[in-house]
């Protein structure tokens, strides 16, 4: 029986149940043609996979056309731009008239927004509220969404996420030399609680995000600013 | 878990994710677009999508998946929005396999170029199953689920982006490997 270029392709994009998997690996092992067919087939996957390669990291250019500039978060003078509970609660109450226009407006103002509201909002558990998700009518500011996310540790001022493909070791050497000190466990989504030095904090995070590993160092206590 | 009432909030460690995500998109919207420029272009408006309709994903569904499917859609409505303004775009030129060899042959100095080549030109009906199955390695079913479309839909396209880049691969002489 003559195996066909469809059923080769199925054996390996997973088209197949576990029988008639079973059933066509026996068939290309037993036709050299098909089994060279079958090389060929990968063999082209691969060169795909080549020509549009994974790029572990955005260039920052692309980055900036994101607003996920770091260095933009870093000038923005967050930590001169204190927002209180109150004001947070009131522009949810504002912005809910008019959420298309907040969510339209300044993508590239989205972090810096960010930033500002974690800054003051002590919130217990991680869950730092972007503004945009506090301008929602129904925006608990102390609601986990996802059910593993980690409730802030005793001595955690700030907490830190990695860039794609960094390893743990690599993550704590990072963070010790910077003279804080990793808090506990990383979550599952990647989201590591560190101490700093509160007479330090600023300038450590501030460190830590021009590092091209970092995808994000944020406050979570609101003090020391 | 989240009940079904609660409303889908976006907070730091969905936005997180998104970012995390962000380098395995951006491949992806290379692999629809057929280019790495327009690739980009593609990418900012699927995040920027992305982001101001994150109510609209379900918790609990993979939200990478979602992004996915929002950029695909949307590099759909790009190409269908040329055909319609009557800009050429590549339906029109992909399946013309000749008259223009001399100048591929002239261009393509690798069995690599040729495949970008291929890629570039491969019908936009089918560079979301490629990008899925090939890019992302995700099976039929997987491919299926993501897109939203029928199973044998998902095979049709992925055996006809095949023969495309295969053929486009081996008439290039240049591009032939020995056998």
């Amino acid at each position: 029986m003559t195996i066909s270029d469809d059923q080769i392709a199925a054996l390996l994009h997973g088209g197949l149940s576990d029988a008639e998997a079973s059933r066509v690996k026996a068939m290309i092992e037993a036709d050299p043609q098909a089994t060279r067919r079958l090389g060929e087939m990968q063999r082209l996957d691969a060169l795909i996979r080549k020509a549009i390669p994974l790029e572990p990291k955005l260039p920052p250019e692309l980055m900036a056309r994101l607003g996920l500039d770091k260095a933009q978060v870093a000038k923005s003078g967050v930590a001169d731009n204190v927002i209180d509970l109150a004001s947070a609660r009131a522009a949810r109450a504002t912005a809910a008239q008019a959420p298309a226009a907040q969510f339209r407006s300044a993508t590239t103002q989205r972090w810096l927004r960010t930033a500002q509201a974690a800054a003051v909002i002590g919130i217990a558990v991680i869950g730092l509220q972007f503004m945009p998700s506090l301008q929602r009518p129904n925006a608990n500011p102390g609601f986990r969404t996802l059910s593993d996310a980690p409730v802030a540790t005793a001595g955690a001022n700030a907490i830190v996420m990695f860039a794609p493909g960094i390893d743990a070791g690599e993550a704590r050497s990072l963070i010790g030399a910077t003279g804080a000190r990793v808090i506990g466990v990383p979550s599952s989504t990647g989201v590591w609680q560190i101490g700093i030095d509160p007479a330090r904090r600023d300038a450590v995070l501030s460190a830590l995000r021009t590092k091209p590993q970092i995808a994000m160092a944020e406050a979570i206590d609101g003090a020391g600013r | 878990m989240m009940s079904a009432a609660e409303t889908r909030p976006r907070n730091e460690l969905i936005d997180a994710r998104l970012v995390a995500f962000l380098p395995r998109l951006r491949r992806f919207c290379h692999g629809l677009a057929g280019n790495a420029d327009q690739g980009d272009d593609l990418l900012q408006a699927a995040f920027e999508r992305a982001l101001s309709r994150i109510d609209q994903w379900q918790v609990g569904t993979n939200l990478e998946n979602w992004v996915f499917r929002l950029a695909s859609n949307i590099n759909i409505d790009g190409a269908r929005a040329r055909r319609v303004r009557g800009v050429p775009v590549d339906i029109d030129e992909a399946y013309d396999l000749s008259g223009d060899d001399e100048v591929d042959r002239l261009e393509q100095r690798s069995e690599l170029d040729a495949v970008r080549a291929a890629l570039a030109r491969l019908p936009v009906e089918l560079r979301d199953v490629m990008a899925a199955v090939v890019l992302e390695e995700k099976s039929y079913r997987e491919t299926a689920d993501m897109l939203d479309i029928p199973i044998g839909t998902v095979m049709s396209r992925m055996s006809r982006a095949r023969q495309f880049i295969e053929s486009h691969v081996h008439r290039n002489p240049d591009a032939r490997r020995s056998a």
